[in-house]
């Protein structure tokens, strides 16, 4: 049925752009119009001078940037990766202020996470005003996979969702750590001499991930203890004896009917024990207080 | 009295159609080849001497399921005493409400005497959802036809303000017009309009300090010389401006033996920051006036009793000052929306199948050459639709 709407398009159609979003192609740009199909061929356009970026970035975020300098008559450019389908066409900018009469190309770009880590070359041609495409110049990134954050004992909450989770995460002295109280050890009391260096041997929070549903790519949270530099010198990271205690907390759904997430602890390096759940509207609270949320798995440390 | 009237829209095709949400953010859904109850129209009018009212509920599933107000209106008239059988050719007629916006000829035409599916681009930007709340008197005198009214300027389908009114000012609009017969059941209606009103640029809450990471080296970590400080700011006021167009419209109406009914319908505007459900004009933000220009072109025949056939052409001009970075030169360039629409329909008594096939152009697109481009949108929509 879709193929005999195409046919009567095709009568009265006229060389459309496509209104793909370009989701999940390997390289993404942002303000960018996708265009589906392999990188094009050059058709004698114009050259591009310079093209420069960061070396490498991570997979899964969205915040390289390449700029490129282009011949005097071109008008757009079409960048893309070398080997994979689907390229974007963003329109040519002003010149730069050293390299004037040479329009300009700038960008934002993000790998998908399904792109392999290792070198990627992404590819740029400049276009003319009639469409002619030239020889494309090349950027060598090497694309990194986000690195699991190190330390003796990791405890990471993730999720795939726009919602605003908590990780609560509470050690066996009852010491916890959320994002309104980011860190296991307790806070000095008034009056009591403390260590000034103490707090940093506790289990802190990395960041509140998706906070007041800010969308951050991927969402994720992590309580960490490790080694950190305190103003006398490192201190080790305290890590209690007994039963641990972790927590998965709805703030908000944000725009999601529900949120699937991910708790995983790892003892330098070593996975000691996981679990999966899913937050929904019956989750969220807006009491959110220590303790608060719904146990995701409990285990012990010697 | 009471009437009614159920409008049943069904997409099978929408190139513009994605199984997708929106990447504004939204959380809308952008697919459209669905079905769904454009109207469900509940009607009630009464009347006591010169004086009436009306309301009419409307619900629908456009967005979800929803109910709403369409137009609540009362008000007075004064028939021509030699011609009290025709209510609509009363000498006055002064009502307040919630009404369709005497503006132009197609804007205050109710959706169940409307074959096209939707109005021309132009309309839908000047006059988004076609109802605003007013007061207006109108009238008819032998040949002549007059409106005037004070509206707040906040149709119900604004973009930005949806239907609140964001300034104390009124808009001023008058139509001024004339019916005349002509031989054979022949008739031509023509008329210009007129509105003047004030828009209104949001101000913004005062800001307190903040700091800005900006990742000068790429590299994700945070380093001190890649903070900025953000100074907050005193809030900045709202500022007013002034929008207004002039409409033309001339429609012929003819009677063909054998066929029927059947009309050509002309009518166009230019305006100044009056868009406000296309591409939203603020002159403000802008720092210049927005200039629009649109026009629509239709051709209806009946096709004996039981069908009837049209073409429409229209076309807008959202910026007639748009200017565009063209690689080193900057460029005027045009944010043109138009439209072909093809439309056939069967009808029995107050029942109607409508089926139109609408041929979009747009300028959200961009070819290989970073120009603007068409972005598809063609749609065959079907619809069905009952009066009781």
């Amino acid at each position: 049925m879709r193929a005999r709407w195409l046919a009567l398009v095709a009568v009265v159609g006229c060389d459309p752009a496509t209104n793909e979003l370009g989701y999940g192609a390997a390289l993404v740009i942002a303000n960018a119009q996708f265009r589906p199909g392999g990188f094009p061929a050059a058709t004698g356009g114009p050259d591009t001078v310079q093209v420069e970026g960061a070396a490498s970035t991570t997979i899964g975020t969205f915040r390289a940037r390449l700029h490129a300098v282009l011949a005097p008559d071109a008008e757009g450019a079409i960048i893309g990766l070398q080997g994979a389908d689907g390229a974007w066409i963003i329109a040519a900018g002003q010149p730069d202020f050293d390299t004037p009469g040479q329009p300009s190309a700038t960008a934002t770009y993000g790998f998908d996470p399904s792109v392999a880590p290792g070198p990627q070359t992404i590819l740029l041609a400049a276009t003319d005003a009639a469409g002619r495409i030239g020889v494309p110049s090349t950027l060598e990134v090497v694309a990194g996979a986000a690195p699991v954050p190190e330390g003796d004992l990791v405890v990471g909450l993730a999720w795939e969702s726009t919602a605003d989770l908590d990780l609560h995460v509470i050690d066996p002295l009852g010491g916890e750590a959320w994002s309104d109280q980011p860190n296991t050890s307790p806070p000095a009391q008034p009056g009591v001499p403390a260590d000034p260096s103490a707090y940093l041997g506790g289990g802190i929070l990395d960041h509140d991930g998706n906070a007041n549903c800010h969308l951050d790519n991927p969402a994720n949270e992590h309580v960490i203890w490790r080694p950190r530099a305190g103003p006398n010198g490192d201190v080790a990271p305290v890590i209690p004896s007994g039963t641990y205690t972790v927590r998965v907390a709805a703030r908000s759904l944000c725009r999601d009917a529900a949120a699937a997430w991910y708790v995983e602890v790892y003892a330098r390096g070593v996975l000691l024990a996981a679990a999966r759940g899913e937050a929904v509207p019956d989750d969220v609270s807006a009491d959110q207080r220590a303790g608060a949320g719904v146990t995701a798995l409990t285990f012990k440390r010697p | 009295m009471l009437d009614a009237f159920v409008q049943i829209d069904a997409v099978p095709y929408s190139q513009h159609s994605l199984d997708e949400v929106d990447p504004a953010g939204t959380g809308m859904p952008l697919n459209e080849e669905s079905v769904a109850v454009r109207h469900g129209l509940v009607r009630l009018e009464a009347k006591r001497e010169n004086y009436f009212a009306e309301l009419e509920l409307d619900g629908n599933t456009v967005k979800g399921p929803s109910a709403r107000i369409l137009t609540s209106q009362v008000g007075w008239r004064y028939l021509d005493p030699d011609d009290t059988d025709h209510d609509d050719n009363a000498l006055v007629r002064a009502r307040a409400g919630l009404m369709l916006i005497p503006f132009g000829a197609l804007v205050p035409n109710n959706a169940r005497d409307r074959y096209f599916m939707e109005q021309p681009t132009f309309l839908r930007a000047l006059f988004p959802g076609d109802i605003d709340a007013g007061a207006n008197v109108d009238g008819a005198y032998g040949l002549v036809r007059y409106s005037v009214a004070a509206m707040n300027g906040a149709p119900v389908g604004d973009a930005q303000w949806a239907g609140r009114d964001p300034s104390s000012s009124y808009d001023l609009m008058g139509r001024f017009g004339t019916d005349i017969p002509l031989p054979h059941h022949g008739r031509f209606v023509a008329g210009i309009s007129v509105v003047i009103g004030r828009g209104l640029h949001p101000g913004t809450p005062p800001t307190k300090d903040s700091l800005q990471w900006v990742d000068e080296n790429q590299d994700g970590i945070v380093q001190v010389t890649e903070l900025v400080d953000v100074p907050g700011s005193p809030a900045i006021p709202s500022q007013s401006f002034s929008h207004d167009a002039i409409d033309l419209d001339a429609t012929v109406h003819w009677c063909v033996k054998g066929l029927g009914h059947g009309q050509l319908q002309l009518e166009g505007a230019i305006a100044k920051n009056l868009d406000r459900g296309v591409v939203y004009a603020d002159p403000v933000t802008r720092s210049r006036d927005v200039r629009e220009l649109g026009f629509s072109l239709a051709l209806e025949q009946d096709l004996g009793a039981f069908a009837l056939a049209g073409l429409r052409y229209d076309r807008y001009d959202a910026d007639r000052d748009a200017i565009e970075q063209a690689g080193v030169a900057t460029v005027y360039t045009h944010e043109v929306f138009s439209t072909l629409s093809v439309m056939a329909s069967a009808r029995f008594h107050t029942a109607r199948l409508i089926g139109q096939y609408d041929h979009a152009t747009n300028p959200f697109g961009r070819a290989d050459n970073g120009e603007p481009i068409t972005l598809r949108a063609d749609k065959l929509i079907f619809r069905a639709q009952v009066e009781f």
